[in-house]
């Protein structure tokens, strides 16, 4: 027995495959980001964008500070914000968000979007019941351009072709974390919910998905601290 | 076995503290010039994540003894990478610097989780296959300054002096873990340990 079978050991561990993508995907995000240019301007100039600036800052806190809509039983939500919502292609090979008008949420259990302080300007609802495929889903706008949350259901994928949705959520379970699972398993304490904590390779970006009753709910966050995160998945269930 | 070549001088950015030098030898088969031509900075990571995405692994495998820590740190080590590969352009800097963020990055990581989660109902066990035998196992439950240098000097095949620089201490010092890590082994696997 030497230290030459702890090498043979190292030898045989290697970044999977598709590890690999992932990261070298988020390293191809990373490294395509126009930089920021700043140019040099006159003393004027530099005043009058300050002051522009502050006047956008102040409209800015403006809209912040509207109060959210509230959103109560037999409410109808409209909203002319757009959303990202995800698109699984047939042939499985992709899929992409796209920018598309703003939903309409009409259900009969909502719950209201006060309970999240970080999305101030947001109206957000995510009708657990009631809730079936006509409904083009959901529910977000982000005012701030910052946070995105969408859910999306599992009727959608399957009148698509249901090995896109295994392939999937295959691709993303191998990053499960069991601690986060039974974390936020004991947070429900409902046999019928189950809930994984999900990450992107990408900084800041959390994912978690849920299943009730078979059905699978995926949320997404971005440009949010892991820690804020968790917070926001504890105040859902 | 990699050989060791022409020690060159760099400072480890991680380590402002210290602001020393030290050297790591040329080991791969892409030199500095080929990951220099590279048409842009994505096509040299891509070359450089091809050439060290294992080496950083098995670091930070030996590091949080957690698959999935170690693939996070892996992804955290190459995010960082893409902000400073503008610093780095000699190929050993790269090295050396991927060792020592990689070092960094599990500490961290292992501190952030040891905080925010919550101790589990039943023990999840520390990532080994039987496949990688006693030893792999027995390095993996040392403490952990005593199997980073013998992960270091063993498998990355650095030096005291390498090694001591990249861990800020003393050459004494590395010595000595080693020379502690090495009587531990020998206890946990008998005499047959050589």
């Amino acid at each position: 027995m030497s230290i030459e079978e702890y090498k043979k050991a190292n030898d045989g561990i290697s970044v999977s495959e598709s590890r690999k993508s992932e990261i070298l995907s988020a390293v191809k995000v990373n490294t395509t980001r126009n930089p920021i240019r700043v140019k040099k301007v006159s003393k004027y100039l530099s005043l009058a964008a300050c002051m522009a600036f502050a006047l956008g800052i102040g409209i800015g806190i403006g809209t912040i500070m509207k109060p959210p809509t509230t959103i109560g039983e037999n409410t109808t939500v409209s909203n002319t914000q757009e959303a990202t919502k995800r698109v699984y292609f047939n042939d499985g090979s992709a899929y992409e968000p796209l920018k598309i008008p703003m939903f309409k949420v009409e259900g009969e259990e909502t719950f209201a979007f006060e309970a999240f302080p970080e999305f101030i300007s947001a109206n957000l609802a995510v009708p657990p019941n009631g809730y079936t495929a006509k409904d083009d889903f959901y529910i977000a706008r982000y005012s701030t351009g910052w946070y995105e949350f969408y859910v999306d259901e599992k009727e959608y994928y399957s009148q698509t072709d249901k090995s896109i949705l295994s392939v999937w959520a295959e691709r993303r379970t191998a990053y499960v974390k069991p601690q986060m699972h039974d974390w936020i398993a004991s947070k429900i304490g409902k046999n019928d919910k189950e809930v994984y904590l999900l990450e992107y390779p990408n900084e800041n970006t959390y994912m978690a998905v849920y299943i009730v009753n078979d059905t699978q709910f995926f949320i997404t966050v971005k440009s949010v601290a892991k820690d804020k995160f968790i917070e926001i998945i504890e105040n859902i269930f | 076995m990699p050989t060791r070549g022409t020690a060159d001088r760099y400072k480890t950015g991680a380590d402002k503290r210290s602001n020393r030098e030290t050297t790591i030898k040329n080991t791969g088969a892409v030199t500095v010039k080929e990951l220099q031509c590279a048409d842009n900075s994505t096509e040299r990571l891509e070359k450089i994540f091809e050439k060290y995405a294992n080496m950083v692994l098995r670091l930070a495998l030996s590091q949080t003894r957690n698959q999935t820590y170690a693939d996070d740190v892996l992804g955290e080590v190459f995010l960082r990478l893409v902000k400073s590969i503008g610093k780095l352009n000699e190929e050993e800097h790269i090295k050396a610097w991927l060792i020592r963020v990689t070092i960094n990055c599990s500490k961290t990581y292992m501190k952030k989780c040891s905080r925010d989660n919550i101790p589990l109902s039943r023990d999840i066990p520390v990532f080994i296959k039987p496949e990688f035998g006693e030893v792999y196992a027995a390095v993996l439950s040392l403490q952990y300054k005593y199997r980073t240098v013998i992960h270091l000097f063993y498998y990355e095949d650095l030096t005291i002096k390498d090694i001591s620089m990249l861990l800020g201490q003393g050459e004494s010092a590395t010595k000595m873990q080693l020379k502690r890590a090495k009587a531990v082994l020998k206890v946990l696997l008998g005499d047959d340990f050589v």
